[in-house]
């Protein structure tokens, strides 16, 4: 009983080890990387990412994939961007983009929970229109924007702590809290876990789906906004395949595509581990080619591990 | 006669721990060997190590007198031995014949031979005098005849010696019938049946021999002929269960739940009863007569087409759980592991599951000390087997997998309880337990609706009882010297012809 | 009957379903025909359909490319169907193969992969179909012209103008394409040669950002803390330079970095003017889209025309910004420098 134990506490840690050990390597392999400068960097690159995965976690535990969020990324940029570059109203324009991303959410969730069709369909159709109707009416072309207080936002620092980490902790401390301490987290577990229980223990599942999928897109939303900001331009053509990173960043957090498990810090740890990964690359001026296969390597390697470790709790009861 | 298989003297541990104690016991050609036994009691290890699932730590196994070697299924299949599972292996998008030949499809040059597979499998059917249609998709049939197709399987594979994992456990009264004709079919076939299954009464009508295993040892072996029933609940359980049905004796009161009329126009027709504070009634039916939608409407899962449901004495429409369990009624499923749990979730976070569950201080937000003395509470009370309630009910037994379905229920503190075969697939010791459970709701007045097609159970529990025929309430009648007989008269028809 | 329908509305799912849309520039003949300035504009005779597939349309380059090449349907009077391809040669194979079965007059390709186009031009060749190209010339098949902007002359005009801004000493960063696309691959290897003939100048890193700002910035922050020594960033396109330029403005470097894109958005030669972004290698899409309809018009009237074009490529720094609107767009008919070369 005692060896379970044990293992259940490996997996609980094993991201964590993980991260550790590529940290551990980038310190031996160069000296540019424990720099506050680089970790700043680090740490505002990830942000972006994490925060789009907290909303991806959500829907992945409650049994769904949402391949949408690139697309409201984009959306919501534009948006938001546009406002700003015609009325200079900074706060006007983030409740747009904001309000966007709760729409496309509220459309993905309620078409989901009511209609029983694959949320891999539903999200994958509205990432088609979404984007489909930023490039039309922006003609792909990015708008670019010169407003110093939104630039704040994606690119400003409170001491040597980037803004959109600051972002991205709040919510993460908000997303936990949701998630481990009210009803609503216990209920999307529970979805995801058995939607049929759900139901005869008196959820509103219909209610509950919607609303993760609606929070999901507002993440992507806010995520959009804060590249946006950034950038300092609207970019069209932005978040194309961020979806990919969010559901990496979930599944190494320990989530299961079958739903029912997860975790938002071990989101968190996985969206770290793939912004480390990819400052490594660069610090280490690893050919592109070889960026792609050392990235898929690291993140099958860290699924495989977390596999390993849940076959032994397995074995162990 | 010779046996077919002989056990010798077979051990098998786990980290030390003793699962199958020197068992010897030998099944002969042509007859029925019941093996009974509560959970844990070592059944399912004796009879993975006999399909080769399992390696054993010592003994041998002999076929035809022949020491056999059985390391894997494989071994096993060649070795004549078949296995059919509560859960079927069956492909339910595939036709009957295409999973019998499923593996071992005849080919004709590179085209599978549907014709051949399609002759030889509806001789196989006729064989056992079954009118089945080969073409037919698994997913269209009823589990009574996926059942018989998995059997048919079997045979087609030559198997000698066929074991049985509870295989009633999903049908109704008349395919239980049909089954144990098959099963005499088989046995005058020669093979060698080897049938496991909690329920005592169908062991006396089908087996010729009966095991009992007891913490991994064979305590007795007997003959159903001169043996009475509660000499192997004793066996079973190593003690006399003195009270198997611990009823007491409760007033009854006022009129909790009355039910006019209800019609769903498919399963169930004009449905009028009515059931009081510290009563409960007894719905009886054979699988199917339309007890378990009846449930699921009164519960709001499905929807009704016509008729009132009133409680306390106000007309009310159920149409969401959430609204009935707001009324005061509360559902037991049929199927635990589908509709009852969510068993990646702890004991804790399974009891506390509902959204009336009494886990917050503020609203919306869990207290973990609430919910902590909620589940801590409902395992002492129900007597629910577990390290702690932080212990995941994948673990549990069936019978405390059970137990905390029961506990999320009443955890709303409803005052009707709808319990559909709340003991399915539980052993003796929960199942007592279980029914204890019940009593002490009767003691806080609620009033109990039981769902369950073990007619002991019904006679043992109600004070009053329902049947449903073809999805009528045909009769009801007061629990007094009912006997089995009684209720299955009226339970298959049987009414309408004497 | 009933096949047909099923036909249509398969076409109809088929074309709803190319998420990158369909641009169609329909016009009436044109009026104003035989302008004798200059160069004659060739009148279609009669309405040709024209099929013209590219990379991509979510991108400012090949947008702009699509409006040349709607400028010169629309003048010409000719009916032009344009896609985008999503980066992926499969989904052009198909489209050139559509553009075949819709009877189109002429094709106009402008490929991701020069090799695995060639079985459609192929195709198009065996129904008879004269094919035109843009950029890159495919490995096999007939064409009939290619207009060709040359990737590793691009490339190398970068890195030589580079070198002439460092006066030919110090250090730059490559930022580099889609390394799977050929065009990437060209002008990286073109850059590189360039540079590799001033031995007092070293490429620190190359590395790519897959043509993407958000990408590129976040590269460049990693490599502005690899490297404390940086003089140059050449970029593979503009977006990819203006999010560096982003990172070295964060980084307050902007003075000491001298970054240069590739293509001439608008939005880099405003980053030219208020001197974010130090030049851009001008590769007029629009001229290209343009020279191409242009040139199969002609050919479908009967004209002889050669079978290379030679399109030219202006590096556009603070010297020539106020003539950035002549060199990438400049479309009147005394700019017309393509027919030198019939």
């Amino acid at each position: 009983m005692d060896k379970r134990k044990f293992w259940i506490i490996a997996r609980k840690y094993a991201t964590f080890a993980i991260l550790c050990l590529i940290v551990a390597a980038m310190f031996f392999l160069t000296d540019r990387f424990f720099t506050a400068n680089n970790l700043s960097n680090v740490g505002r690159q990830v942000s972006m990412n994490a925060i789009l995965s907290v909303g991806m976690t959500m829907v992945i535990i409650s049994g769904g994939i949402d391949l949408s969020v690139g697309a409201i990324v984009a959306m919501s940029g534009v948006v938001c961007a546009e406002i700003i570059s015609k009325t200079g109203q900074v706060v006007l324009a983030i409740l747009a983009a904001l309000l966007i991303g709760i729409l496309v959410g509220f459309i993905n969730g309620i078409l989901i929970a009511k209609t029983q069709i694959a949320p891999f369909i539903i999200t994958l159709s509205s990432c088609s229109i979404c984007s489909g109707i930023v490039q039309a009416s922006t003609m792909a072309m990015p708008i670019p924007l010169d407003n110093e207080g939104f630039k704040v936002l994606g690119q400003g620092s409170l001491a040597i702590i980037p803004i959109p980490f600051l972002v991205m902790l709040f919510i993460f401390i908000l997303a936990a809290f949701l998630m481990n301490r009210t009803k609503f987290g216990r209920y999307v577990y529970a979805i995801g876990g058995n939607e049929k229980a759900s139901i005869v223990a008196g959820i509103q599942v219909i209610k509950i789906k919607t609303m993760v999928y609606v929070l999901c897109g507002f993440l992507a939303a806010l995520a959009g906004v804060i590249y946006t900001s950034r950038l300092s331009s609207g970019t069209p053509s932005l978040g194309e395949g961020y979806e990919m990173d969010a559901i990496t960043a979930a599944v190494i957090g320990g989530a299961s595509l079958s739903g029912g498990s997860g975790g938002i810090w071990g989101t968190l740890i996985g969206a770290i581990i793939i912004g480390v990964i990819k400052n490594a690359l660069n610090l280490l001026q690893v050919n592109s080619y070889y960026q792609d296969i050392v990235t898929g390597a690291v993140v099958l390697a860290a699924v495989l591990f977390d596999r390993f470790i849940q076959t032994r709790v397995n074995e162990e009861s | 006669m010779d046996a077919i298989m002989k056990v010798q003297h077979v051990s098998k541990s786990f980290m030390n721990n003793n699962v199958l104690k020197d068992i010897s016991l030998e099944l002969y050609s042509g007859e029925c060997l019941a093996l009974v036994g509560e959970n844990g009691a070592g059944k399912s290890t004796l009879m993975k190590i006999i399909t080769g699932i399992y390696k054993k730590d010592e003994g041998e196994i002999e076929i035809h007198g022949r020491k056999t070697e059985i390391n894997s299924p494989i071994d096993a299949q060649r070795a004549g031995i078949a296995i059919i599972h509560q859960e079927l292996n069956l492909i339910s998008n595939l036709s009957v014949a295409q999973n019998i030949f499923l593996g071992r499809e005849k080919q004709r040059h590179v085209q599978i031979d549907e014709k051949t597979i399609y002759k030889e499998t509806k001789s196989l059917l006729t064989k056992l005098g079954l009118d089945l249609d080969p073409n037919q998709r698994i997913g269209s049939l009823s589990v009574a005849e996926q059942q018989i197709v998995e059997i048919v399987k079997m045979l087609s594979q030559n198997a000698e010696i066929i074991i049985m994992d509870e295989p009633t456990a999903a049908l109704s009264a008349e395919e239980t019938e049909r089954l144990f004709s098959i099963i005499k079919d088989l046995k005058k076939q020669g093979k060698g049946i080897i049938y496991i299954s909690h329920r005592l009464e169908e062991i006396f009508q089908i087996a010729e021999r009966i095991c009992v295993l007891r913490d991994g040892k064979l305590i007795a072996q007997c003959d159903p002929q001169n043996t009475r029933i509660d000499k192997i609940i004793e066996w079973m359980v190593g003690q006399t269960i003195e009270n198997y049905y611990p009823k007491t004796t409760h007033t009854i009161g006022n009129v909790k739940m009355e039910i006019k009329h209800l019609t769903d126009e498919k399963n169930f027709f004009d449905i009028n009863f009515e059931v009081r504070e510290g009563e409960v009634y007894g719905i009886a039916g054979l699988v199917g007569a339309g007890q378990s939608d009846l449930a699921r409407c009164l519960y709001g899962l499905n929807s009704v087409k016509s008729g009132e449901i009133w409680v306390n004495g106000k007309k009310v429409t159920v149409n969401s759980p959430g609204k009935s369990i707001s009324y005061g009624i509360g559902l037991v499923t049929e199927n635990r592991k589908e509709e009852g749990l969510v068993l990646s979730m702890k004991i804790k976070e399974n009891v506390g599951l509902s959204p009336w569950s009494p886990i917050c201080k503020i609203k919306g937000i869990i207290s973990a000390m609430l919910e902590d003395a909620l589940s801590r509470e409902s395992v002492k009370k129900y007597s629910i087997k577990a390290d702690s309630v932080n212990q995941e009910v994948v673990l549990l037994s069936g019978g405390n997998q059970q137990k905390v379905v029961l506990a999320k229920v009443l955890s709303t503190n409803p005052q009707i309880v709808l319990l559909c075969e709340p003991t399915r697939g539980v052993d003796v010791n929960g199942k007592v337990d279980i029914y204890k459970i019940i009593d002490q709701l009767l003691e806080k007045k609620t009033a109990v609706i039981l769902i369950s097609s073990e007619i002991a159970e019904i006679i043992g529990m109600s004070d009053r009882i329902g049947i449903l025929y073809k999805g009528r309430l045909v009769k009801e009648m007061k629990n007094e010297n009912v006997t089995q007989e009684d209720i299955m008269v009226y339970a298959t028809g049987g009414y309408q012809h004497g | 009957m009933k096949k047909k329908v099923l036909c249509s509305l398969l076409a109809v799912m088929l074309t709803v379903s190319c998420t990158s849309g369909i641009y169609a520039a329909e016009e009436e003949e044109s009026a104003e025909t035989g302008e004798e300035t200059g160069a004659e504009m060739p009148a279609a005779k009669e309405e040709f359909v024209l099929g013209y597939t590219c990379p991509t349309l979510n991108n400012p380059f090949f947008v702009g490319m699509m409006e040349g090449a709607e400028k010169a349907a629309e003048e010409r009077g000719v009916t032009l169907t344009m896609l985008g391809g999503d980066n992926d040669v499969t989904k052009q194979v198909q489209q050139v193969e559509d553009f075949i079965s819709q009877g189109m007059d002429a094709i106009i390709v402008q490929t991701v992969d020069t090799t695995g186009i060639v079985t459609a031009i192929e195709s198009a060749n065996d129904a008879g179909i004269p094919v035109f190209t843009t950029a890159e010339l495919p490995t096999g098949g007939d064409i009939q012209c290619a207009i060709s902007f040359d990737s590793y002359e691009s490339g190398y005009n970068g890195g030589t103008y580079i070198a002439g801004v460092l006066e030919e000493k110090g250090t730059v960063i490559e930022l580099q394409g889609v390394m799977g696309q050929e065009t990437s691959r060209e002008k990286s290897r073109g850059f590189q040669e360039a540079i590799a003939e001033y031995p007092d100048i070293e490429i620190l890193a190359s590395q790519t950002a897959n043509y993407d700002r958000a990408e590129a910035m976040t590269v460049m922050e990693n490599l502005l803390q690899s490297f404390d020594n940086i003089d140059a960033v050449y970029a593979a396109n503009d977006e990819m330079a203006l999010g560096a330029a982003q990172a070295i403005e964060a980084a307050g470097k902007s003075d000491d970095i001298f970054v240069m894109g590739n293509d001439g958005t608008d939005e880099a030669l405003e980053a030219i003017a208020d001197g974010t972004l130090g030049a851009t290698n001008g590769t007029p899409g629009y001229i290209q889209g343009y020279i191409a309809v242009d040139v199969a018009v002609r050919y479908l009237n009967g004209e002889e025309v050669p079978s290379v074009i030679n399109e030219k490529n202006t590096v556009i720094d603070e010297s020539n910004l106020s003539q950035a609107d002549q060199i990438l767009k400049a479309v009147s008919p005394e700019d017309w420098y393509w027919l030198d070369q019939f």
